[in-house]
C-alpha cells in the first residue's frame, strides 16, 4: 500500500494537477502545518517530557519510601538485636555463675555447652517470634569438640514461612544446634540441619568478634554488624545476618547472636510497587566506586528472586537524572541509587557503604514512558487524520460546482446549467447566457442583412439594367433628402452605410437599441423610405454610383 | 484521484493499524500472577530457579510474571485457604496459583472460586500427561480443577550402614523389610540388641522404625488386606484387617522398637535414633548422608537404601499415591490464561524432570516418566534420588496405588487419627514403664471408642 501511495505521489509530481488536487494539497498542507505547530508548541512546553517526569517522580517517591522503610526496619532489628545480645549475655552470665566457672572458661568446658545453649533456647525462640526476621541465632566462640577448627556451638532457629501473607501460620525449624534442644522445644530439624556451626569461612562471625575485641568500643549499639549476603554450609537459602557480640560483664566476648533477614523475607517486605512497572526491583547492596554489588546484597521484586541477581551492576551512563546500569549478563537497567547507612557513626564498620537502588530493565522503562506519550502521539495522529479527511471532503465539496460548471460550459447547451449559489459563477453563467443570446441575435440579423443585401443587389442589378426615369428621380430625391437629416441621424445613416447592424450601431454610439430604432423611424420618414430594406437598396445604389456620404 | 485519496488515507492510518489482536497476553503489559506453594527447605531453591527462569524466558516473551508470595507447609497453606474459603475477616487475597490437594480444591470448586483448566488445555496437550494423574484433579462435572505437576508415593528409607551393623550381629536380613510384620519382629530384635549393649542400663534400647503418617499406613494396610479404612466419611476400625494392623504395630510401639514421634522420621534418622522409616518419596532430601550422635560431636557418614513400601503378610502390594497440584483462581481471562501458560511450561517434560531430579517427586508427563526417568536413574547427581527413583519404578511395575479419599472432613479426621493414635500409644508406653499391664485389645477398644464420641 505504501508503495502504491509513493507511486501515486511520484506521478502527481510530474502531471498537471486538477483543481481539486491543488485544493486538497493546500488544505492538507495547512492542516498539517497547524498540527505540526501545535506539536512543536506542546513539545516546547514540555508536555511530552511530562510523562517521563511523572515516572521520575514515582521513582523518587518509591526510593524514598523504601529508603525509610528499609532504614527503619533494619535499625529496629539492629536495636532489638542489641537488646537480645544484652539479654543473652546476662543469661549466660547467670549460667556461668551457677556452674561455678568464669566467663573466660566457657570454651574450656565443652561438656557444659548443651546445657548453656538449652537455657538460651527459650530466649531465642521468643525473640524470633517477636521480631520481623526470618531466623535467630546464637553462636558461641566455643566448640563442643574442644578443637579450634571444629564447628562452633550454637543455636539457629528459622521460620521458613516468612510470608507477607500474615494469615498463614509461621512454623519454626532448627537449622543448627543440638537436636535434643530442638526436640525439647517441639521444633523440627530442617533437612539441612547440623549440630554445630561451621563458621570457618563466615566473615560475619570473625568480623563481629574481632571488632568487639579490638575496637575498645563497648557500646553494643556501635558494635553490631550486618553481613553481606551469605549462606550457612549446606543451607539452600541466602540471607543477610545481623551479628551482635555477646559481651560479658568482664568484657569477655562469648560469641555473637542476631537475626537473619532471608532473601525471601526481604523480597516480601521491601519489593517496590510493581503495578505500573512489573519488573521493577529494589536492591540493598554494598556500594563501590563504579556500581553496586547485588551479589553481596538482597534483592526485592515481583519477578526477581535472588538467584538471578548475582554479580555487580556497573553504572555506565545517566539519563534524565537517572543512572543506567549494566548487569553482568549484559542486560541494561535504569533507575536510581541512594546511599543507605546500615551502621551508626562510631561503628568500626561505618566506612562500609551500602546503597539502595530501585531499578528496572531499560526496555520496561522505555515501554512505560513511551506508552504514556502514546496517548499524545495517538491524539496528534488522529487530528492529522481528521484534518486530511476534512481536506479531502472540503476540497471535493468546494470544487464540485466549479467542476460541474466547467464541464457544462464545454457542452453545447449551457442553458440547463443549474444555479450554484456562488455569486461569481452565477454571474459568469448569466454573462455567458447573455453572450449566447446576443450572438444568436447578431447571427439572425446578419442572416437577414445578407439576404436583404442579396435582394438589394439583385434589384440594383435589375434596375441598372433597366433603370427608368422615375427610379432615378426617387434616388435623386433620396439623395437630396439626406440633407434634412440631423447630425445624429446622419451618424446612424453613415453607420448603416458601413454595413453595421442596428445593435452594432447602438453599441458604437453608446445608445440603446431602442434609440436606434427611434432614429430609424425619423430617418425613414425624412428619406422617403418605408423600411430599412428600402433604405439599404438606396445605400447600395449610392455605393455603386460612387455617391459620397 | 480516488486512488490518491485512498493511498493518503492509508498512509495516515498505518500507525493505527496492528491493534485488536486476539492474544490475551501482551509482553509490553505483563500480568503478574501471585503464587503460593509448599516447596520450602531444600526444594525452595529449585522452585526459585525454575520460576526465575520462566519469568526471564517464556514469561517475558508472553507477558507473564509469576511472583511467589508464600512458601509454607501444606497444612499452613490449608489454614489460609480455609480462611479465604470461609470469607473470614482478615483472610488474605486468593492467589492466582496455589498448590492444593483435591480434597481442598473440591471445596473451592463448590464455591466457584477456581477455574476449570480444561478451558485452557487442548485434548492433545492433556494427552501428554499420565491419565491417572490428570483424572485425580477432575471433579464431578468432569472438569479439571487440580493440575498435576509432581506425584509421590511412600517408600521405606533404610539406614543401611546402621542396619548392616545390626544385621551382622543378629543375622536379621533385609528380607524383614518386605512386610510390616517383618519390620515389627526386627524392631523387637533391634530394641533388645541395643538394650543389651548397655547391660548396666535396662530399657535403653533404641527404636527401629517409624512412619511419617500412621493414617496412610492404616489406609494402605487395609487395602493390602482387601479392606478399606474409610467407610464413607467414617473409619472402619472394627474391621479384622484393622485389628491386624493394630496388633502388628502396637507391641513394638509400646514395648520399644517403633518410634512414636511428632515430627518427621528424617529428624530421627539424622541422629541415628531409628534404622528405617516409611515416608514420602518427596522427603528423600531430608535424610542427608550423615548421622550426628547425641554428643553433638560424633558424626558418621552413612548410606541409605530406599525400598518399596512394605506389605502386610498375605496382602497385595498397595501404596498411596500422593502429590498435590496447582489450582488456579477464577479471575479474568487474561490471568487464567497466563496461569495456564505457566502450568504448561512448568509441567513440560524438560522442566518436570528437572524438578524431579532435585526434589524427589515423580514426573507427570508420559515422556518424562517413560523416557527420562530411566535416564535420570543413571544420571541424577544425588545418589538418594537415584535410589528413590529405582524403588518407585519398581513399585509402579508391581504395586497398585490409591489416593486419599476426597471429602471435606478428610483432613480433620486424618489429623485426629494421628493425634489420637500417638497419644494413646505414648500413654501406653508410660503405663508400661510404670509397670502397668497393658492389653492390646483394651487399647484398640479405647482407640475405637475415641471415634464414637
Amino acid at each position: 500500500m505504501l508503495r502504491e501511495a509513493l507511486l501515486l505521489l511520484r506521478r502527481l509530481r510530474g502531471e498537471p494537477r486538477t483543481l481539486q488536487v491543488r485544493l486538497f494539497a493546500f488544505f492538507a498542507l495547512f492542516a498539517a502545518s497547524l498540527v505540526g505547530v501545535a506539536f512543536l508548541l506542546l513539545t516546547a512546553a514540555g508536555v511530552f517530557s511530562a510523562a517521563g517526569k511523572s515516572h521520575l517522580a514515582w521513582l523518587d517517591n518509591e526510593i524514598k519510601h523504601l529508603q525509610n522503610s528499609i532504614s527503619g526496619g533494619y535499625s529496629e532489628l539492629s536495636l532489638r538485636g542489641v537488646t537480645l545480645a544484652r539479654t543473652v549475655a546476662l543469661s549466660i552470665g547467670a549460667w556461668v555463675q551457677r556452674n561455678g566457672i568464669t566467663e573466660a572458661d566457657i570454651a574450656a568446658h565443652p561438656e557444659l555447652l548443651e546445657s548453656l545453649l538449652s537455657e538460651q533456647a527459650g530466649i531465642l525462640l521468643t525473640a524470633l517470634e517477636n521480631n520481623e526476621c526470618s531466623g535467630a541465632f546464637i553462636i558461641l566462640d566455643a566448640s563442643m569438640d574442644n578443637k579450634n577448627s571444629a564447628p562452633k556451638a550454637g543455636l539457629y532457629f528459622k521460620r521458613t514461612e516468612t510470608n507477607n501473607v500474615t494469615s498463614i501460620a509461621s512454623r519454626t525449624y532448627c537449622l543448627r544446634g543440638p537436636a535434643s534442644i530442638a526436640r525439647a522445644n517441639g521444633i523440627e530439624l530442617l533437612g539441612q540441619w547440623r549440630a554445630g556451626m561451621d563458621v570457618n569461612s563466615a566473615e560475619f562471625f570473625d568480623r563481629t568478634l574481632n571488632a568487639a575485641r579490638q575496637s575498645g568500643e563497648k557500646d553494643l549499639s556501635r558494635l553490631y554488624y550486618w553481613s553481606r549476603r551469605c549462606q550457612m554450609e549446606g543451607d539452600s537459602e541466602q540471607y543477610m545476618l545481623l551479628c551482635v557480640p555477646l559481651i560479658a560483664a568482664d568484657n569477655t566476648v562469648y560469641g555473637v547472636c542476631g537475626w537473619e533477614m532471608s532473601a525471601m523475607m526481604f523480597k516480601n517486605l521491601y519489593a517496590p510497587d510493581s503495578v505500573q512497572y512489573p519488573r521493577v526491583f529494589a536492591a540493598l547492596a554494598p556500594f563501590f566506586e563504579d556500581g553496586i554489588d547485588t551479589g553481596a546484597g538482597l534483592v526485592a521484586g515481583s519477578s526477581f528472586m535472588s538467584s538471578r541477581m548475582n554479580g555487580q551492576f556497573l553504572a555506565f551512563d545517566s539519563r534524565q537524572d537517572m543512572t543506567l546500569w549494566s548487569a553482568p549478563d549484559g542486560t541494561q537497567y535504569i533507575g536510581r541509587a541512594e546511599s543507605l547507612a546500615l551502621f551508626p557513626s562510631g561503628s568500626p564498620f561505618a566506612n562500609e557503604t551500602w546503597a539502595l537502588a530501585v531499578l528496572m530493565p531499560m526496555e520496561d522503562w522505555d515501554a512505560v514512558v513511551g506508552q504514556s506519550n502514546a496517548v499524545f502521539y495517538g491524539a496528534f495522529a488522529g487530528l492529522l487524520f481528521i484534518s486530511l479527511f476534512a481536506a479531502v471532503f472540503i476540497s471535493r465539496r468546494y470544487i464540485r460546482p466549479v467542476a460541474l460548471t466547467l464541464q457544462g460550459i464545454k457542452s453545447d447547451d449551457r442553458t440547463g446549467l443549474p444555479k450554484t449559489q456562488i455569486v461569481e459563477i452565477d454571474d459568469l453563467l448569466e454573462y455567458l447566457a447573455m453572450q449566447d443570446e446576443e450572438r444568436k441575435t447578431l447571427n439572425e440579423e446578419r442572416e437577414i442583412l445578407a439576404a436583404e443585401l442579396e435582394q438589394a443587389k439583385s434589384i440594383v442589378q435589375t434596375r441598372n439594367n433597366s433603370i427608368d426615369a422615375p427610379v432615378l428621380a426617387s434616388f435623386k430625391q433620396f439623395l437630396e433628402n439626406r440633407q434634412t437629416l440631423t447630425e445624429t441621424e446622419r451618424d446612424v445613416f453613415n453607420n448603416y452605410m458601413e454595413g453595421l447592424t442596428a445593435r452594432e450601431i447602438a453599441e458604437k454610439m453608446f445608445v440603446t437599441h431602442r434609440t436606434i430604432k427611434f432614429h430609424n423611424k425619423n430617418i425613414y420618414a425624412k428619406l422617403g423610405v418605408s423600411s430599412l430594406k428600402e433604405m439599404q437598396i438606396y445605400i447600395t445604389m449610392m455605393k455603386e454610383m460612387g455617391e459620397p456620404r | 484521484m480516488k486512488k490518491t485519496i485512498i493511498a493518503i488515507l492509508c498512509l495516515c492510518l498505518l500507525p493505527l493499524l496492528g491493534c485488536g489482536a486476539s492474544e490475551p497476553l501482551d509482553p509490553k503489559n505483563p500480568v503478574t500472577l501471585t503464587m503460593w506453594h509448599n516447596f520450602g527447605g531444600g526444594m525452595q531453591q529449585t522452585m526459585d530457579i525454575l520460576i526465575d527462569e520462566f519469568n526471564a524466558t517464556v514469561g517475558k516473551e508472553r507477558g507473564v510474571i509469576v511472583s511467589v508470595e508464600a512458601i509454607s507447609a501444606s497444612a499452613n497453606l490449608q489454614e489460609a485457604l480455609a480462611m479465604i474459603l470461609n470469607g473470614d475477616p482478615g483472610a488474605p487475597s486468593m492467589p492466582d496459583i496455589v498448590t492444593a490437594y483435591p480434597k481442598t480444591a473440591i471445596q473451592f470448586k463448590a464455591k466457584e472460586l477456581i477455574t476449570n483448566l480444561d478451558e485452557y488445555f487442548s485434548e492433545e496437550e492433556l494427552s501428554a500427561y499420565i491419565p491417572a494423574f490428570v483424572d485425580e484433579g477432575r471433579f464431578g462435572d468432569g472438569g479439571l480443577y487440580v493440575f498435576p505437576f509432581a506425584k509421590s508415593t511412600e517408600l521405606l528409607f533404610l539406614n543401611q550402614t546402621l542396619f548392616d551393623r545390626f544385621s551382622a550381629a543378629t543375622g536379621v536380613t533385609t528380607d524383614c523389610f518386605g512386610s510390616f510384620e517383618g519390620i515389627a519382629d526386627a524392631a523387637a530384635r533391634y530394641y533388645e540388641w541395643t538394650d543389651g549393649q548397655t547391660p548396666d542400663v535396662h530399657g535403653d534400647g533404641k527404636q527401629f522404625y517409624t512412619a511419617d503418617s500412621w493414617v496412610n499406613l492404616a489406609q494402605a494396610g487395609m487395602l493390602q488386606q482387601g479392606a478399606q479404612l474409610f467407610n464413607g466419611e467414617s473409619l472402619d476400625l472394627y474391621n479384622p484387617a484393622y485389628k491386624h494392623i493394630w496388633q502388628t504395630c502396637y507391641t513394638p510401639s509400646v514395648a520399644g522398637g517403633f518410634a512414636i514421634y511428632d515430627g518427621y522420621s528424617s529428624d530421627l534418622s539424622k541422629t541415628g535414633d531409628i534404622i528405617c522409616s516409611s515416608g514420602s518419596s518427596a522427603g528423600v532430601l531430608f535424610y542427608g548422608d550423615t548421622v550426628t550422635y547425641p554428643d553433638n560431636i560424633t558424626t558418621e557418614k552413612v548410606e541409605y537404601s530406599i525400598l518399596p513400601y512394605p506389605v502386610f503378610e498375605g496382602g497385595k502390594p498397595v501404596a498411596i499415591q500422593r502429590g498435590n497440584g496447582f489450582m488456579v483462581a477464577k479471575s479474568s481471562l487474561k490471568r487464567e490464561y497466563a496461569a495456564a501458560e505457566f502450568l504448561k511450561w512448568f509441567s513440560a517434560p524438560k522442566q518436570n524432570i528437572r524438578f524431579v531430579a532435585e526434589t524427589g517427586y515423580m514426573p507427570v508427563t508420559n515422556t518424562a516418566f517413560d523416557a527420562m526417568i530411566p535416564q535420570l536413574m543413571e544420571t541424577a547427581p544425588n545418589p538418594l534420588i537415584r535410589k528413590m527413583l529405582e524403588a518407585v519404578m519398581k513399585m509402579y511395575a508391581n504395586y497398585e496405588f490409591f489416593t486419599a479419599p476426597v471429602f471435606e472432613s478428610y483432613d480433620a479426621i486424618a489429623k485426629d487419627y494421628e493425634l489420637n493414635y500417638k497419644t494413646l500409644l505414648k500413654e501406653s508406653q508410660k503405663a508400661r514403664v510404670s509397670g502397668q499391664d497393658i492389653d492390646m485389645e483394651d487399647s484398640l477398644a479405647a482407640f475405637t471408642a475415641l471415634w464414637m464420641k
